[in-house]
């Protein structure tokens, strides 16, 4: 959508999106509640953040800003790269697909542990694992 | 306006509901999704568990009514699993999944909003390239929307009790491991 108003040209001849034409449904709308329901509960709880760079990552890789947004920036990036490439992410795969019984969620489910585990072992090393 | 007002608003509310408790549950915290990984922290299969388990018995029972149907995701074995495995390299560098991500970001977490942006990115670098997966990666080893019950002949019911009893002994065991 926001992509849809900068770039018209572009998106209008994107295969992408003459597939799933991007207007505002029931999922935007989904998106926006989801943002406002935490933003709700954080502030209710008080249980806002901290910190801007979490201790785990600051224990392992500095209490530099720029590093741990660039890193989220390019894992952002992978992450929704993955999950179009996957056809669903963990909510859409692995609750609602799994749920459902269904063969492509419990794929999806196993295929992000084992990525996951072996990802965060070789950033953080094994000392940092299992406690 | 694709949708009706109704729909929209069904889907603010019930997103509503999700972000909200997402939060509640401590999954948009970057030590709570990495520490999963790292295996030291499992608030993130305990969640996904629980909710397969009960969200699972519950649209069975409802579609046993009448109530609901199922939308099974075609099962692309080939798309799916390298998507799964892209995803959790994703998921630890930015700490967050899509959802978690958004909610984050919400909360004013700085980290979570650089991920969202990356992720927009993410989809329009993949939306370049649809075109070409499309007709490749996609399609390879594609059963279609295939569910366990179909695939094992074993019913749903008895799928969910293996489920229920399996989750509640991990449980039991992973209490155990966390408290170490």
């Amino acid at each position: 959508m926001i992509a849809g108003t900068v770039v018209p040209d572009h998106v209008a001849r994107n295969a992408y999106f003459l597939k799933f034409r991007p207007v505002v449904d029931w999922e935007w709308m989904l998106v926006l509640g989801l943002a406002m329901g935490a933003f709700v509960s954080s502030r209710l709880s008080a249980d806002t953040p901290a910190e801007p760079v979490d201790g785990l990552w600051r224990a392992r890789f500095g209490a530099s800003r720029r590093k741990r947004y660039l890193v989220a920036f390019i894992g952002g990036v992978i992450l929704m790269f993955g999950a179009r490439l996957a056809g669903g992410c963990t909510s859409g795969h692995g609750i609602s697909g799994s749920l459902q019984l269904a063969l492509s969620g419990w794929v999806f489910f196993a295929s992000v542990f084992v990525s996951g585990i072996l990802t965060a072992l070789m950033l953080f090393g094994k000392e940092n694992a299992h406690g | 306006m694709a949708d009706p007002i109704g729909k929209l608003a069904l889907g603010l509310i019930t997103g509503f509901l999700f972000g909200f408790l997402l939060q509640k549950g401590y999954v948009t915290k970057y030590p709570v999704i990495v520490g999963q990984f790292l295996l030291r922290d499992f608030t993130v299969l305990k969640t996904m568990l629980t909710a397969v388990v009960v969200g699972g018995i519950g649209v069975y029972t409802l579609k046993a009514f009448g109530l609901a149907s199922l939308h099974v995701k075609p099962a692309q074995l080939v798309a799916v699993s390298i998507g799964g495995l892209v995803f959790g390299v994703g998921m630890v560098l930015l700490g967050y999944c899509p959802g978690t991500g958004v909610a984050a970001a919400a909360e004013g977490k700085t980290d979570a909003l650089f991920g969202v942006v990356g992720m927009m990115f993410g989809a329009m670098l993949f939306a370049e390239e649809f075109a070409f997966l499309g007709k490749n990666v996609l399609t390879w080893i594609n059963l279609g929307p295939v569910t366990l019950p179909e695939l094992i002949h074993i019913p749903a019911w008895a799928i969910f009790v293996v489920l229920t009893v399996g989750a509640v002994i991990l449980f039991r065991q992973i209490e155990g491991w966390e408290r170490r």
